[in-house]
C-alpha cells in the first residue's frame, strides 16, 4: 500500500527552506563546515552525539579547521539540533524529551534494558510492553541503538 | 617470467621487489609484488606479527559504547583492542583520528603518516619507533607519503602534504626537516591556489607522488559554494621546493578545455581536484590524473557545460605538466562521481601485440581501459543517451554519457522498487514504507538518474561503486582486482532561501538508501564485490561478494558489504583486501576468487595493505585499520596490523 507518512512531513519542510536553527556554535558550524560543503549537505543526517563527534574527527583529519574548543562547540550544535538519542544509553529523562514520551513510557523503557540487556533493534523496542508503538514509529529516525 | 619482466619495464622500478616503495607499489601503481613466502596453500597459518597504535601513550579516551560487531575478537586477538584512545590530541571518544595510510617500506624502514597528527619511521620487522615527527600545523596526508632516494646534494626524504596545504620534506634517516626545502623543511602550498579568498579550504589528503627530482601534488579543496580555493595539479622542485609547473583544472581562457566553459563561469571555480591518487608512466615520463568534479557537487546551474577537467582522466607530461591527453568520465557532473582512484597502468595483450594501457576504477562503476599513450578506448566506449527529463529546473542535464562497451559496470546502477531487500521481514518493512513515504514513491529513473526535488534514490551513491579505492594488477595472469559497492544515495534538492540555486539535502535523517542503525542497504543484496578483469579481454574473469553482515544469520551473511579501500595482489598466487565495514581482512585467490583467508581486527580497514620481505627474510602483510569514514562504520581503533607466517 502506498500512502502519504506524516512521519516524513517535518522533514520536508525543512528541505523546502534549508536553514540552521539559532543557537551558540551555529557560527562556529558555519565556519568549520561549511567552507567545504553546503550546510544542507552537514546536516543531511542525523547522528547520536558520539556520531557527530566520530564525524567531526573525520572532517579534522580531512581538512576541517578549528579549534578543539571550536569542534566541541560544532559537536555540542549538531547533537542538539541534529541528534539521535540512544535508547541504550540515553536517560529516562532525556528519552522522554527527546521521543515525546509519557515519564512512565521513558521509565518503562530503562527499566527494560536494565533487567534484559542492550535493546537490539527497533522490532524490539516497539514490543516493549506499556510503550506506545505508535510514538517510536513516529519518532523511528531519531533513535539510535548504539553509539 | 617475461611478463613479470615487462611489468617491471612499465613501471620503471629502481627499487628492490622486496620493498613497498611508492603508494601503488610502484609508479604505475600496479600493487602487485612478486613475494610468495606466503601462498595459496599457507595463507591460512597466518599470524599477527605486530601491532602498531598510532595513539600509544595518549590519554584513555572517554567512554565509546561498543562498536557492534567489531571489538571483542580484537580483544581477544590482542587483550587491548580498542581504547588506546584520544585521536591525534583531540581526545575524541576513542581509539585515534581516522587513517587511511599505506605504509612506504624502503631499504629496512617503514614510513607512515598517522591519525595521530605524526609522521613515523618504523621497524617494518616490529613496528616499533624509530623516529616521530609532529605535525603542528594541521594533519598529515591521511593516504601517506612518498619517497624520494635523493642524490648528492639532499638526503634521502619523505615528502608528505598536510591537511593545512603545508609541503613537507623530512630527512628519511632522522626525521627532521630538510632544511634546504621551502623555509626550513615547509613548503606553503596556500600561495597560488586560494583565488584570493584567504578562507578557502585547502589541504593535502592524499601522498604526492615523486618521480627524478619533480614532487607532485593534488589538492583536497572545498565540495560547495561554487567559489573557491583552486584544485590544481602542482610540481615542486624536489631539492628546494620551488614551484616548477602548475596544470590547470579548471582550464583558462584560450587553454584546452576553456571551450566547455560559459563566460566567468571557470572562475575562482573549486573542486575539480586530484584528491585521490596519481599514477606515472616513468619509462614514457607522462603523468595520469584522475580529477574529481568541479564545485558545487550537485548542482551545475551556475556552470552550464561538459565542464573540462571535471571528472576527467587527465595525461600530462610529468616534467612540464603539457597536457597531452584527456577523457572525461561523466559530463557536467552533478552526481559527486569524482574520479579518485589511482589510474592503474598495464600492457593489455592482444594478438602477441603489447598495447600500453590505463585502467580506471570510477565511482559510476564502470572501469574505463584506455591506450595510455592516446587516450583511445581499447574496448571502445559509446555515447549513450541518459535521462534528461527529471534534472532540477535551471540545470540541464547533459543528454549522453560514455559507457564503455567492456567490461560492464561492476555497480548496481539502477534501482526498482522491484528490487526492495528482502533480506530481513523488518528491513523490507523499514524498506517498502522509507520508498512508500511520498505519493509515487522515491524518485527512481533508470541509469544516471538526477537527484531530484523529489526525494531520490540515486544508484551508485555519490560514495560510488568504487571510491578511492586502489585496485591491484597480477602481470601473470593479465587480471586488474577491483572492489565496488551496490549502494544506494538518498537525497532531496532543496531550493535557497533567495531561490537562486539548490543543494542536496538528507531525507528523513538520512542519505544513504538503508536502514541507518543497522547498516542494511534497501537494495536487495549483493552490497559490496571483489573483481577480477582480464585486461587482455575486458571481461569478468571472476567476482564474489566482499564482506559479511554479522547481524544476519549464518546462511544469509554473505551479502558482501559497502567498502572503501584496496588490494594487493601477490605471485603467491593472492589478493589481500580489508576495505569493508565488517572490521575483516582477507585473502582470495587470485585465479579464482575464492576466500581463502579470513581475520577480525580492530576495526574496519579502510585503506590499502602493502606487503614487503624483512630483513629476517620474512614476508609481511600489512594494514591500517581505523573504522569510522564515509561508510557509517562504528568501529574505531588507532592500528596498523601487520601479520607473517609462524
Amino acid at each position: 500500500m502506498r500512502f502519504p507518512n506524516l512521519l516524513y512531513a517535518p522533514v520536508l519542510a525543512l528541505c523546502a527552506q534549508p536553514q540552521l536553527p539559532d543557537g551558540p556554535g551555529k557560527e562556529t558550524v558555519l565556519k568549520a563546515c561549511a567552507t567545504c560543503h553546503e550546510i544542507e549537505a552537514v546536516i543531511s543526517s542525523r547522528r547520536t552525539k558520539i556520531g557527530w563527534q566520530l564525524s567531526v574527527d573525520d572532517m579534522v583529519s580531512r581538512g576541517a579547521e578549528g579549534s578543539d574548543e571550536e569542534m566541541a562547540a560544532v559537536v555540542e550544535y549538531l547533537t542538539r539540533n541534529f541528534g539521535k538519542v540512544n535508547v541504550n544509553t540515553a536517560s529516562a529523562r532525556d528519552l522522554e524529551k527527546a521521543l515525546s514520551l509519557s515519564a512512565r513510557e521513558a521509565q518503562t523503557i530503562q527499566a527494560y534494558r536494565e533487567k534484559n540487556g542492550k535493546i537490539k533493534d527497533f522490532e524490539e523496542l516497539r514490543k516493549i510492553p506499556r510503550v506506545s508503538g505508535e510514538q517510536l514509529q513516529a519518532k523511528r529516525s531519531l533513535i539510535a541503538f548504539s553509539q | 617470467m617475461k611478463v613479470i619482466y615487462a611489468a617491471l619495464l612499465v613501471t620503471g622500478m629502481a627499487y628492490a621487489q622486496n620493498d613497498w616503495p611508492t603508494f601503488g607499489h610502484d609508479l604505475a601503481g600496479t600493487r602487485y609484488s612478486t613475494l610468495k613466502q606466503i601462498d595459496t596453500k599457507n595463507v591460512t597459518t597466518l599470524v599477527r606479527a605486530w601491532t602498531y597504535h598510532m595513539n600509544a601513550g595518549a590519554p584513555p579516551p572517554v567512554a565509546a559504547a561498543p562498536a557492534p560487531g567489531s571489538s571483542e575478537a580484537n580483544d581477544a586477538v590482542e587483550g587491548r583492542g580498542r581504547g588506546r584512545g584520544g585521536r591525534g590530541g583531540r581526545g575524541g571518544p576513542g581509539g585515534g583520528g581516522n587513517n587511511e595510510v599505506s605504509p612506504l617500506v624502503i631499504d629496512g624502514v617503514m614510513y607512515i603518516t598517522t591519525g595521530a597528527r605524526k609522521v613515523a619511521a618504523l621497524e617494518p620487522e616490529t613496528g616499533k619507533e624509530i623516529w616521530t615527527y609532529d605535525v603542528t600545523d594541521g594533519a598529515p596526508a591521511t593516504r601517506g607519503l612518498d619517497f624520494w632516494p635523493g642524490d648528492r646534494q639532499s638526503p634521502a626524504s619523505v615528502f608528505f602534504g598536510t591537511s593545512t596545504g603545508k609541503l613537507i620534506a623530512l630527512n628519511a634517516k632522522t626525521g627532521k626537516p630538510i632544511p634546504g626545502f621551502g623555509n626550513e623543511g615547509i613548503v606553503d602550498m596556500k600561495p597560488g591556489a586560494l583565488n584570493g579568498l584567504a578562507n578557502s579550504s585547502f589541504g593535502v589528503s592524499s601522498p604526492p607522488i615523486v618521480y627524478k627530482n619533480v614532487v607532485i601534488t593534488g589538492a583536497h579543496v572545498q565540495e560547495g559554494p561554487s567559489v573557491g580555493a583552486a584544485g590544481d595539479t602542482r610540481a615542486w622542485d624536489a631539492h628546494t621546493g620551488k614551484l616548477l609547473w602548475t596544470f590547470h583544472s579548471v582550464p583558462r581562457p584560450g587553454e584546452t578545455g576553456s571551450e566547455t566553459w560559459k563566460g566567468d563561469d571557470w572562475k575562482n571555480r573549486s573542486g575539480t581536484n586530484v584528491w585521490g591518487l596519481f599514477t606515472l608512466d616513468a619509462e614514457r615520463g607522462i603523468l595520469y590524473m584522475p580529477f574529481g568534479e568541479p564545485t558545487t557537487d550537485y548542482w551545475g546551474g551556475d556552470r552550464p557545460g561538459a565542464n573540462l577537467f571535471g571528472t576527467s582522466l587527465v595525461a600530462v607530461d610529468a616534467l612540464t605538466g603539457k597536457l597531452k591527453w584527456y577523457f572525461q568520465v561523466v559530463h557536467h557532473d552533478t552526481w559527486d562521481y569524482d574520479l579518485c582512484a589511482p589510474p592503474v597502468l598495464f600492457d593489455v595483450i592482444q594478438k602477441g601485440k603489447r598495447i600500453p594501457a590505463v585502467g580506471q576504477l570510477t565511482k559510476t562503476g564502470y572501469v574505463y581501459i584506455l591506450n595510455r599513450v592516446t587516450g583511445e578506448a581499447i574496448y571502445g566506449v559509446e555515447e549513450k543517451k541518459v535521462p534528461v527529463d527529471d534534472a532540477i529546473p535551471g540545470d540541464p542535464a547533459w543528454p549522453t554519457q560514455p559507457i564503455p562497451v567492456k567490461p560492464p559496470s561492476l555497480a548496481r546502477n539502477s534501482f526498482t522498487r522491484q528490487e526492495l531487500a528482502t533480506v530481513t521481514p523488518e528491513l523490507n518493512k523499514f524498506c517498502t514504507e522509507l520508498f512508500d513515504s511520498i505519493p509515487g514513491g522515491l524518485h527512481v529513473n533508470g541509469s544516471f538518474t538526477h537527484y531530484s526535488t523529489t526525494p531520490s534514490v540515486i544508484f551508485p551513491s555519490s560514495i560510488g561503486g568504487g571510491n578511492w579505492n586502489p585496485p591491484s594488477f597480477d602481470p601473470s595472469l593479465g587480471y586488474l582486482f577491483v572492489n565496488t559497492m551496490d549502494f544506494g544515495s538518498l537525497n532531496v534538492m532543496v531550493k535557497s532561501a533567495d531561490g537562486t540555486r539548490y543543494s542536496r539535502s538528507g531525507y528523513n535523517g538520512n542519505n544513504r538508501f538503508w536502514e541507518p542503525e543497522s547498516n542494511m542497504p534497501c537494495n536487495q543484496p549483493p552490497w559490496g564485490r571483489l573483481f577480477a578483469i582480464n585486461v587482455n579481454t575486458g571481461d569478468i574473469a571472476w567476482q564474489t561478494t566482499l564482506g559479511i553482515t554479522d547481524s544476519l544469520p549464518a546462511d544469509k551473511q554473505k551479502t558482501g558489504r559497502p567498502n572503501i579501500g584496496g588490494s594487493v595482489a601477490t605471485a603467491g598466487g593472492l589478493v589481500f583486501i580489508g576495505a569493508t565495514d565488517d572490521s575483516r581482512f582477507r585473502a582470495f585467490d587470485s585465479k579464482t576468487g575464492k576466500e581463502l583467508w579470513v581475520t577480525k581486527i580492530d576495526a574496519g580497514a579502510h585503506s590499502a595493505p602493502i606487503t614487503f620481505q624483512g630483513k629476517n627474510g620474512k614476508q609481511y602483510v600489512v594494514v591500517t585499520a581505523t573504522g569510522g569514514g564515509f561508510l557509517g562504520d562504528r568501529s574505531h581503533a588507532d592500528t596498523i596490523i601487520a601479520y607473517a607466517l609462524p
